[in-house]
């Protein structure tokens, strides 16, 4: 199968080209609105940072009908004699190509992947399509790692309202942190830089025809490196802005495709992650910096209505996925009002490893146990606003440290439950 | 006097002795039966217990079925059970065709042909089950998910009528009163129907109303907007 992904116009495009150094590809589906900006900001980057180096764009498309591979075709650099230091020695090439498999991010990357490893690239990155923030800085920070100090795999660390990636904070980050003990701060990220050694390995694995391929791939790429022994960084990049998203996105389907995606993992990964029982930074690349937070609309009574909604209904469903001592607190934490609601950091630990455990034991239908998980997830966030609704940025970062400290204190109850049988 | 009176009880001797023989392999059929039922269901359990049947069961709600009937026996058992009276049932049926009355093998003959269709609408029946937990739980979460107040009672109004259809499938299979079945499903699901939709009509008016604005009219009230941050 692997012989169709890429057309006969593109294999002949990679004979002429022979072999590049860096390579940089762009997933897109729609984004004419958006990728005239990114299409810039990396040849910027790429030209600004390593002019000395070969490179090449590819832009691998979900069949766009907005024009948005006629559009990367068309956008050129302009005139960028001020911000050189030096001029570019070869000119950046460009890709553009539909990709064959399951619509979704997954099925580009492969195609990405295929690319840099027929060319035998030394670094690659991906950045979304639609991104308003991105500068040529991020190029360099997901290239460079890669070229110059022999890292396989680059994650992003953007800096983002204490509100922004809920689902990262709250699950996604401590999760896999306490899993592969490699604290990666947005493992989910999209944007991501990785060597030509990583693209083959992930070629060689088969999960392009799987829900992987659909929407799990960001987390696939991440855990993929830290569980196969890749050696792993992360590179500041600053705000992290991109084009709002369809508001009927449905919360519960992002949040059961995520953690579905994690917990799908630790399936694959147990030998890996059974051993590992602390967690340690990983080198970080980019000079910090602070972002603006300015208040944001956030609607705590709704979230603690669902809450408590929740769990006057889906209870028969809970009991069969959390322990009876959980529902006990968790009818205690209900019966507060939305001012003095908290969810505290050792039952929200408990709860997310309670549906890991429903999830490997397979007590229902994997949708209906990673759909459930949503009013709980609502009632989390409500009791984490509730407590760092004065907090500055620093102090968020404390509160999240010390709930990843939870994961890791409570991973024993994971693993000492995890060969358990269902007892009906 | 005497003579006839020896007569006749020669006579019923020799209809017992002549019975004998079919009521001794009647005995030894269903002795048979039993021991082979007994057997039956030692494997089946055996083979259920180390296939994790049981497992299979909770995960299906088998075993809240049997607790929510006051069954303390595990799924696995009570497959046990059942084959254990199936297989005695079916031994009794060929013993007493062993008897060679035209009535009984009628009878036996009949029944057999009716096992086929007794275990299709089994089948149905349990699979209408099943299917009306999965989609009634789906139905469930979704509306819990999307903050529907009554989302309960729609989930366990939607469970009925799937039941109740498959019911009637079931029934219908067996060839129980065919066109009073159909006749009556057909009222009371229509009738289910129209009454949610007069319901709805009537109660939901504001709720409906209330959709189709925040749907495509602009946020009136702070509260209603949606949150700014993003979950990802």
């Amino acid at each position: 199968m692997a012989k169709d992904v890429l057309s006969k116009e593109v294999k002949k495009q990679i004979q002429e080209l022979g072999e590049v150094d860096v390579l940089v590809g762009i997933p897109s589906y729609n984004s004419a609105r958006t990728i005239p900006h990114v299409v810039r900001a990396v040849s910027a980057g790429l030209t600004k940072y390593f002019p000395k180096y070969r490179t090449l764009l590819v832009n691998s498309d979900g069949g766009s009908s907005d024009g948005t591979p006629e559009l990367v075709k068309q956008t050129s650099l302009g005139d960028l004699g001020v911000l050189l230091m030096e001029h570019a020695l070869y000119p950046i090439h460009k890709i553009i190509t539909p990709y064959h498999g399951i619509p979704g991010k997954g099925s580009a990357f492969r195609t990405i992947f295929k690319i840099g490893s027929a060319l035998n690239a030394k670094a690659c990155a991906v950045v979304d399509s639609d991104l308003r923030s991105i500068t040529p800085e991020w190029i360099e920070a997901l290239i460079e790692p890669v070229l110059f100090h022999e890292y396989d795999f680059v994650a992003p660390y953007y800096k983002r309202h204490k509100y922004d990636g809920t689902i990262t904070n709250s699950i996604v980050y401590p999760l896999t942190r306490a899993l592969y003990g490699k604290r990666i701060r947005q493992p989910i990220g999209g944007d991501f830089g990785f060597s030509g050694r990583l693209a083959q390995h992930y070629l060689q694995k088969k999960v392009y025809d799987t829900d992987v391929a659909r929407f799990g791939i960001d987390i696939w790429m991440s855990t993929t490196a830290m569980a196969d022994g890749f050696k792993v960084c992360q590179s500041f990049l600053g705000a992290k802005i991109h084009q709002a998203k369809d508001p009927g996105t449905d919360l519960s389907d992002m949040l059961a495709q995520v953690v579905g995606s994690v917990f799908f993992l630790m399936e694959t990964y147990y030998q890996v992650w059974s051993k590992v029982s602390s967690s340690e930074p990983v080198k970080e690349f980019g000079f910090k910096f602070e972002v603006g937070m300015e208040p944001i609309r956030v609607n705590l009574e709704r979230m603690v209505d669902s809450f408590k909604h929740g769990l006057s209904n889906l209870s028969p469903v809970w009991q069969k996925i959390l322990s009876p001592d959980l529902m006990v607190q968790l009818e205690e934490v209900a019966s507060h009002h939305v001012v003095e609601f908290h969810l505290p950091d050792a039952t929200w630990v408990r709860i997310i490893y309670d549906f890991a455990l429903a999830y490997h034991r397979k007590v229902m239908s994997w949708t209906h146990i990673l759909k459930s998980l949503t009013p709980l997830y609502l009632g989390w966030i409500a009791s984490f606003v509730n407590q760092t609704m004065e907090s500055d940025a620093g102090e968020v970062e404390e509160k999240l440290e010390a709930l990843s400290q939870e994961f890791e204190k409570q991973k024993i109850y994971l693993l000492a439950s995890w060969d358990k049988e269902i007892k009906p | 006097m005497e003579s006839s009176w020896k007569i006749s009880i020669v006579q019923s001797w020799k209809k017992i002795a002549s019975f004998a023989p079919d009521a001794l392999q009647l005995i030894i059929i269903i002795i048979l039966g039993f021991i082979i039922a007994w057997l039956l269901k030692l494997i089946v359990r055996e083979v259920l217990r180390v296939v994790k049947f049981d497992v299979f069961g909770y995960r299906v709600g088998m075993t809240s079925v049997l607790s929510k009937a006051s069954i303390i026996r595990s799924p696995s058992e009570m497959i046990g059970i059942i084959i254990y009276w199936c297989v005695v049932f079916l031994f009794f049926l060929v013993a007493l065709g062993t008897l060679d009355v035209y009535a009984v093998d009628t009878l036996i003959a009949s029944i057999f042909l009716y096992i086929p269709r007794f275990v299709i609408a089994v089948f149905i029946f349990l699979l209408g089950y099943f299917l009306s937990r999965f989609l009634s739980r789906a139905i469930l979460i979704g509306l819990v998910n999307a903050q529907v107040k009554s989302a309960k009672l729609i989930a366990t109004l939607f469970q009925i009528l799937i039941i109740i259809l498959f019911s009637a499938m079931a029934i219908e299979q067996l060839g129980i009163a065919r066109g009073i079945v159909v006749a009556t499903f057909a009222i009371s699901f229509g009738g289910v129907v129209l009454a949610s939709a007069i319901a709805f009509g009537l109660g939901g008016k504001d709720m409906a109303k209330d959709i189709l604005e925040r749907r495509f009219k602009a946020p009136k009230e702070e509260g209603s907007k949606p949150d700014e941050f993003s979950h990802l």
